[in-house]
């Protein structure tokens, strides 16, 4: 199948795509620069049944708007290499929709036979640093594109490690000859469970590396030291990280900007607005030195 | 100090993850975390720490097989239904991370656990909702074209056989399963006597994006069910004969006619 609408991500706002939005997407008049959504991402994951409603709305969906496919199962982080079903499944459906992005995590899910389905933190070692790049490049070679790391966010730190988790991203990137995606709502959310500085870790992140940001809510809970941030993905971004963000798009210049909202979905408006948020801070760039389409 | 393996600490994880509690053999994973409080609390915020994991694991998991089985949660309360998927993610979790392959083996978990024994239909309503699952997200295929069967010799007709539309599942139950469903996708569900409405033979499939949830009479499933298993109209015809219940002749053609115009053939070829 072939698209009318150009794979490319524009450097503005989209939106992860919800099951609860088809028809209201759908019932849109014709996409326009005016639209505060003007891309939408998709879980890999949920779309690797055969066929039906799911595909029959993303189909439509595609023909109107980019599309960007984010991972969250091939386990990049795990001792074995990609699964060989899963990546197969992954090639098809980018086959099928021609993404401009393509992206997965710094993290691992799968142990041996069980998918455990969370982003687990690993110990930012060498060895870890020997397995992500074997498990991208696999995962590169065989989808025969570039992807996309997301740094995760995460509720413990480990006592031994040979790298900060950031030097670990540039590196990992680097190393493997992937790109960065860059989720600075995690970075917010780690810096606070770990009691590191938010706005030092993306001064620290390579900015040439960077082709897409994250922007999600999370939500608080009371542990014996305080507060611990969950990025739950369940309410509008916080203050702090619309700061953060601003920061980030100064110093990596305008890219594509996904609001990812996954539980608690909002009505179309509320994540709209949220959208537009984004697109104001995005307009605000003064550094339009980087300004770029990704594809 | 030398770091821990990739090997090791993943295994480590994974051993405190799905584990019902974290005992004195998950003590030198939580020593990994690196914890910022004195040694007394430190052991008590890092098992705060992981349960955020721990949660997070079975939570995804448990609310999948609820969003697969929302009838016989329901039917079985919230709480019930919470426990029984906990045990049995613990024993059986899913190998496929896109977890719209996982829960089928739930089916028979459900049918062999204690605390829902009583209620017999139980499996059969699950059953009937992995169904529906699997018509939901089957691939998208034309129903057969009836008029395809114009082209095929009057004399080769009984030996034609069709090939399933991959939506189609068939089930067979002593209760009245689609009586039970249809009524519990209701807001307000009324009471069903189970006694009068007696056994389901039901077929679902998805025509176009819509499913299908058709009760059909025994004789009519019987001769569906040996189409779909690919026999010839006319084994499957006999077959039906011989194991129905006052069965005319005369009826083969209307019945032929109604299953062909449901819509859940994809193909047929005769048989050589």
């Amino acid at each position: 199948m072939s698209f009318q609408q150009s794979s490319l991500i524009p450097a503005h706002a989209g939106v992860g795509l919800k099951p609860q939005h088809f028809q209201q997407i759908l019932s849109q008049t014709a996409p326009s620069s005016e639209q505060s959504v003007q891309w939408f991402e998709i879980h890999a994951e949920n779309y690797m049944g055969a066929g039906g409603l799911m595909h029959h709305y993303l189909e439509q969906i595609r023909a109107r708007y980019p599309l960007s496919i984010h991972g969250v199962g091939l386990s990049l982080g795990s001792l074995d290499l990609p699964c060989d079903k899963h990546l197969k499944a992954l090639k098809e459906l980018i086959e099928r929709y021609q993404p401009g992005l393509v992206s997965e995590h710094v993290s691992w899910s799968k142990y041996h036979d069980v998918a455990l389905n969370d982003l687990l933190p690993v110990p930012y070692t060498s060895e870890s640093m020997e397995t992500f790049c074997n498990n991208i490049d696999k995962t590169q070679n065989v989808l025969n594109r570039q992807i996309l790391i997301e740094n995760p966010s995460s509720y413990f730190m480990l006592k031994e490690s040979d790298f900060s988790e950031v030097e670990f991203i540039n590196m990992l990137a680097k190393r493997s000859g992937c790109k960065l995606l860059l989720d600075v709502n995690n970075v917010f959310v780690s810096a606070s469970n770990h009691g590191f500085d938010a706005s030092n870790y993306i001064k620290t992140v390579d900015s040439s590396l960077v082709e897409e940001i994250h922007l999600a809510g999370h939500s608080v809970q009371q542990l014996l030291s305080g507060e611990v941030r969950i990025d739950d993905h369940g309410s509008q971004v916080c203050q702090q990280v619309w700061e953060l963000y601003e920061q980030t798009i100064e110093q990596v210049g305008k890219k594509p900007t996904l609001i990812e909202w996954d539980s608690d979905i909002p009505s179309w408006q509320t994540l709209s607005e949220q959208a537009q948020m984004a697109n104001l801070k995005l307009a605000g760039v003064t550094n339009q030195e980087r300004e770029q389409c990704n594809g | 100090m030398a770091n821990v393996s990739l090997a090791d600490y993943q295994a480590q994880f994974y051993a405190n993850l799905l584990s019902e509690e974290v005992g004195d053999e998950g003590l030198s994973f939580l020593a990994l975390m690196e914890i910022q409080f004195g040694k007394a609390s430190a052991d008590k915020e890092s098992r705060l720490r992981l349960d955020i994991y721990r949660n997070n694991v079975l939570h995804s998991l448990r609310s999948a097989l609820g969003d697969l089985y929302p009838v016989v949660k329901r039917l079985i309360g919230d709480n019930c239904f919470n426990l029984i998927a906990v045990e049995f993610i613990r024993e059986k979790p899913p190998s496929d991370p896109a977890l719209l392959f996982y829960g089928e083996e739930f089916i028979d978990y459900l049918s062999q656990h204690q605390s829902v024994a009583h209620l017999n239909y139980l499996p059969d309503v699950a059953r009937l909702e992995f169904a529906h699952h699997i018509a939901f997200h089957s691939a998208d295929v034309m129903p057969l074209d009836i008029g395809e069967l114009a082209g095929v010799a009057p004399e080769s007709l009984g030996e034609l056989v069709f090939e399933a539309h991959p939506s189609v599942s068939l089930l067979k139950s002593p209760w009245p399963v689609d009586a039970i469903w249809h009524e519990n996708i209701k807001e307000q569900p009324s009471v069903l006597d189970l006694g009068t409405l007696g056994a389901a033979n039901v077929l679902v499939y998805r025509l176009n994006f819509d499913i299908q949830i058709v009760s059909l009479d025994e004789n009519c499933f019987n001769f569906l069910s040996q189409l779909l298993n690919g026999q010839t109209i006319n084994h499957a015809w006999h077959h039906a004969m011989a194991n129905g219940k006052g069965l005319e002749n005369s009826e083969l053609s209307p019945m032929l006619g109604y299953l062909l115009n449901l819509g859940v053939f994809s193909a047929c070829e005769v048989k050589l």
